[in-house]
């Protein structure tokens, strides 16, 4: 899982529809491509105070899916099959981001399932990525698109429908193990789910990151590795369902506080399909 | 009456000066007619005693208004021997004339002269057929101011055609000179005394019958005191009495030694009148000691002189009580505890002690020596009294061109006596004319002198030895050249100094050595600045080449190189670089980190000599730089950076800890307040320090 500086822009697109207690059907899937945009001229310090930056602008196209192998079984892929990234003191950089392959195993059933998730992130994004400055005539910046390291998050969802399934309520944490000298991490989210009518629903989400320990100081040694990085956002999504087996979406998040973090917030405009 | 000679001057002047010329005054050279028709001149032998070619130029002061003529030049060989008959008519084409003669040379040489009769047939019988003789004085011989000199064989007699008659003469030989002639009875009375003065050279003639008021002194002395310039003067002794004929020249009075003084005469005979004066007011017991005569040993004999007294002995030998036989020469060696002077009538000028000896070290030379048995014809002798430790070496025979033609070996004991005809001295030689005789020794010491002896009228001239300048012994000379000082480590634009001495094949330096001595670069990646010199002439073997620079660092030999001789090649040695000035810290700062990123360590800020200022970041500086580029700015303050207002100094790339320099462009630092480390790719700050002065 990559989520360094940018860590809104690769975490929040598949939370609506990974980050809950409830298991697929067995046979059944869903799959949403999205499409992010995300612009900033300020950056949260390692400090976690708020400072002016160099602007940064995000373009990412993304692929999740999920299936149910068994109602018990739900397999997930996120795939970022592109990115564009620059900033304006920089040339760009165009790569796919880290990939992340996932199981989830609905531990309890009823109205208020539990699910154990275990993501697995794997490094296919260009790490190395280095876009070169355009004042500075030998100077490099280090803008990756993947951290390089395979991670293991494993986490604990649960859910809660009310009001017959048009209001929904879920919550979980998760702890990644992180490899190659970064800092595991915990994470967390919450999300309030509201369906206003047949064909439009509505999302608020507040979810958060923070390092296991102090960020190992040999690796916070500049952007992109997403080593030190904490933040708490909120974000709201709208969905409308074209009939029963498509839907769009536009979503919004944004980090309330953060360190080592953009402070912009994120644009997503997904088309999703059921099957 | 005095006889000043103006057109002398320069020539005179000249004497004086021109140093290293050599000069020696003949006085009384005369030329004219005698008694009984007679014709007396001087004849002169001048012998080039130097090592070369010499030019030797005659000027004749006359005793009297004539004018003088014009100095005369003649150039002589080495070792030739110039004879001149008649000296004044040769030189100067006089018929008459009587003065003194100036003579100078830029080579030692001796000059002898002896008046005689030169008429045709010379040595015609008659009074003054052989007169007086004389060796020149050498210019060490006059007197200068303050000195005084003794003619103690003044004899005059006051009646017409008397049997002694003296002539008192005083040479001042410079200008602006002035001179005391005192003339001293026997018991040292003042008889009679001139000031003589002139502003010109001049010489001054009195005849003692005229110049004192009481003319009767038979035993009495002149004294010349020269109280300003300089002068000698002699007296001309004469008359009816035989053997008369004498020419006097004053002495000097020897300061006596601790052991005493001590003379010595040679050439007594039976027949020798000898005077003894001392200059003391005391009285004083003088010993007299035959020396060489044959018959045994020596035998001494005490003579009293009263304060200030003369005493003539005639017939020194036999007076005093000597028993020698008859015919006998030797010598008389004298010794008073104070100073005193001797004089024998015809016999060379008292030596003191064994001073004026020939020696392994000063050769001596008779010159003008001929032989031969005809009449008129003159024929001469050779005596040598051996020193105290006797005297062996030889008697070189030259000619007058100065060629050695033949040798004579000497092996006298000590205080020995021989004297033989020139020929005895020389049997299988012919004797050339105008020969001279060098006395050369290889131990031990003699004196020796030469008689010329009219064939005629047997009067005798007696002839003083010549000291031979010696050349130097042949001392070795420089063989190579040596490095004496040099430092052992240099650096370039620095002045240093090199010495070079000229050594000997035994290591010793060749003090006589004066040639050129180059000095140069051997080997090394430069060469010394175009203004220094570096050929030098060396001063007592010594050369010493200052303010040699080198602009060049590296190593460098020298070589000192010298026609003839081997060269020297120096020891290696190092120039180092001009050590580079310290620059000067004007600014310190400490790192402190910004936005939460690493930035720590110390810089400083160095202005050189020349104004310029550099950005050093110190060993213990370190800034997080993981990500990419990071520059280093000098700012007006530590916030967000104002790439506008501020400076970039440096880059970091791929190093981000540890010693950084960064020239900082003028001008300067002096308007900024900190040191900005900053991420220019997402511009921000990654630490900054505050500015301080030391």
């Amino acid at each position: 899982m990559s989520k360094p500086i940018l860590g809104l822009i690769i975490l929040l697109p598949a939370i609506g529809a990974a980050q809950s207690g409830w298991t697929r059907t067995h046979g059944t899937g869903y799959s949403r491509f999205s499409f992010s945009t995300l612009g900033s001229s300020s950056f949260y310090t390692p400090f976690g105070n708020k400072i002016s930056s160099a602007r940064y602008r995000d373009f990412t196209g993304s692929l999740y899916s999920e299936y149910g192998i068994t109602d018990d079984w739900t397999a997930s892929v996120n795939f970022p099959f592109l990115r564009n990234h620059r900033l304006d003191s920089t040339s760009s950089l165009t790569a796919v981001g880290d990939a992340v392959v996932g199981i989830r195993r609905r531990l309890v059933r009823g109205k208020t399932p539990l699910a154990l998730a275990v993501d697995f992130g794997l490094p296919v994004g260009d790490s190395q990525g280095t876009v070169s400055i355009r004042d500075l005539p030998d100077g490099t910046f280090r803008l990756p698109t993947g951290d390089g390291e395979f991670n293991t998050r494993v986490s604990l969802y649960t859910s809660r429908a009310f009001r017959e399934g048009k209001s929904v309520v879920s919550g979980g944490g998760g702890y990644n193990f992180r490899t190659r000298g970064f800092t595991d991490e915990f994470s967390y989210t919450a999300s309030y789910g509201q369906r206003l009518s047949r064909s439009v629903s509505i999302s608020a989400t507040l979810t958060g990151l923070e390092p296991a320990r102090a960020a190992n100081a040999s690796r916070a040694v500049g952007f992109g590795v997403g080593e030190g990085v904490a933040f708490l956002g909120i974000g709201g999504e709208a969905q409308y369902r074209i009939n029963k087996r498509h839907s769009v979406s536009a979503a919004y998040y944004k980090p309330l506080r953060g360190k080592n973090l953009l402070a912009g917030g994120v644009l997503v405009f997904g088309f999703g399909i059921a099957f | 009456m005095i006889f000043a000679g103006a057109h002398l001057l320069s020539l005179i002047a000249a004497l004086q000066a021109a140093e290293p010329t050599y000069r020696r005054v003949l006085p009384g050279v005369i030329q004219g007619r005698g008694a009984d028709g007679t014709r007396i001149g001087t004849s002169t032998w001048l012998v080039n005693l130097g090592a070369s070619s010499a030019s030797f130029e005659f000027g004749f002061l006359p005793v009297s208004n004539a004018s003088a003529p014009p100095a005369q030049a003649r150039v002589l060989g080495p070792g030739e021997t110039l004879r001149l008959n008649n000296v004044l008519q040769d030189l100067y084409g006089l018929s008459e004339g009587e003065g003194a003669l100036f003579v100078r040379g830029d080579q030692p040489f001796e000059l002898r002269g002896v008046n005689a009769n030169v008429a045709n047939p010379p040595g015609a019988s008659g009074p003054g057929a052989s007169g007086p003789g004389a060796n020149g004085f050498q210019s060490s011989e006059l007197l200068g101011p303050d000195a005084s000199g003794h003619a103690i064989w003044l004899a005059n007699r006051a009646e017409p055609n008397p049997e002694f008659r003296t002539d008192i003469t005083a040479v001042l030989t410079a200008p602006n000179t002035a001179v005391t002639v005192s003339v001293y009875d026997a018991t040292g009375a003042l008889r009679g005394i001139e000031v003589v003065s002139s502003k010109e050279p001049a010489i001054w003639r009195a005849s003692a019958s005229q110049f004192l008021p009481d003319p009767e002194i038979p035993l009495g002395r002149v004294t010349f005191a020269v109280t300003a310039g300089e002068a000698t003067g002699f007296l001309s002794v004469s008359g009816s009495a035989a053997g008369t004929g004498l020419v006097v020249q004053p002495e000097r009075i020897v300061t006596a030694t601790p052991e005493g003084a001590n003379l010595l005469l040679n050439g007594v005979t039976a027949a020798t009148d000898l005077r003894l004066f001392n200059p003391n007011e005391t009285e004083q017991e003088i010993t007299l000691e035959a020396l060489g005569f044959p018959g045994g040993p020596a035998t001494i004999h005490r003579m009293t002189v009263a304060p200030n007294g003369l005493l003539e002995i005639r017939g020194v030998l036999g007076a005093v009580g000597f028993v020698i036989p008859e015919g006998a020469v030797g010598a008389l060696r004298l010794r008073a505890p104070l100073p005193f002077l001797a004089a024998g009538r015809g016999l060379p000028m008292a030596v003191s002690s064994e001073i004026g000896f020939a020696t392994p070290n000063q050769p001596v030379t008779l010159v003008g020596l001929n032989e031969s048995v005809n009449q008129p014809g003159v024929r001469s002798r050779i005596a040598l009294l051996a020193g105290t430790r006797g005297a062996i070496g030889l008697l070189r025979l030259r000619n007058s061109r100065g060629v050695p033609i033949a040798t004579s070996p000497i092996r006298l004991e000590a205080n020995e006596w021989q004297g033989r005809a020139i020929g005895a001295w020389f049997p299988d030689a012919e004797i050339p004319p105008d020969a001279r005789v060098d006395i050369e020794l290889e131990n031990g010491s003699a004196h020796g002198y030469g008689e010329i002896v009219d064939n005629v009228t047997q009067s005798r001239v007696v002839v003083a030895a010549a000291a031979v300048p010696t050349v130097a012994p042949a001392t070795p000379t420089a063989r190579r050249l040596v490095f004496s000082a040099l430092p052992s480590s240099l650096t370039a634009e620095t002045p240093f100094a090199a010495t070079i001495q000229a050594l000997r094949a035994d290591n010793s330096v060749d003090t006589g050595f004066t040639g050129s001595v180059d000095l140069r670069v051997a080997s090394g990646p430069g060469a010394f600045q175009a203004a220094v010199t570096v050929s030098q002439t060396a001063v007592a073997g010594n050369v010493s080449f200052r303010d040699l620079r080198l602009t060049v660092p590296g190593l460098y030999t020298f070589t000192a190189l010298g026609a003839g001789l081997e060269s020297a090649v120096s020891e290696p040695f190092e120039v180092a670089p001009v050590p580079t000035p310290s620059p000067t810290v004007i600014r310190l700062g400490t790192f402190a980190s910004q936005n939460g990123y690493l930035a720590e360590g110390t810089l400083q800020i160095e202005r050189a000599p020349n104004g310029s200022e550099t950005l050093k970041l110190n060993r213990n500086f370190r800034v997080s730089g993981g990500a990419g580029a990071v520059t280093v700015w000098l700012a007006r303050g530590s916030g967000a950076l104002n790439t506008s207002t501020s400076v970039r100094v440096g880059t970091m790339t791929r190093v981000f800890a540890g010693e950084f320099t960064y020239p900082i462009p003028a001008p300067g630092s002096s308007a900024f307040t900190h040191v900005i480390v900053y991420c220019d790719a997402f511009r921000i700050n990654f630490g900054a320090a505050p500015l301080r002065n030391p």
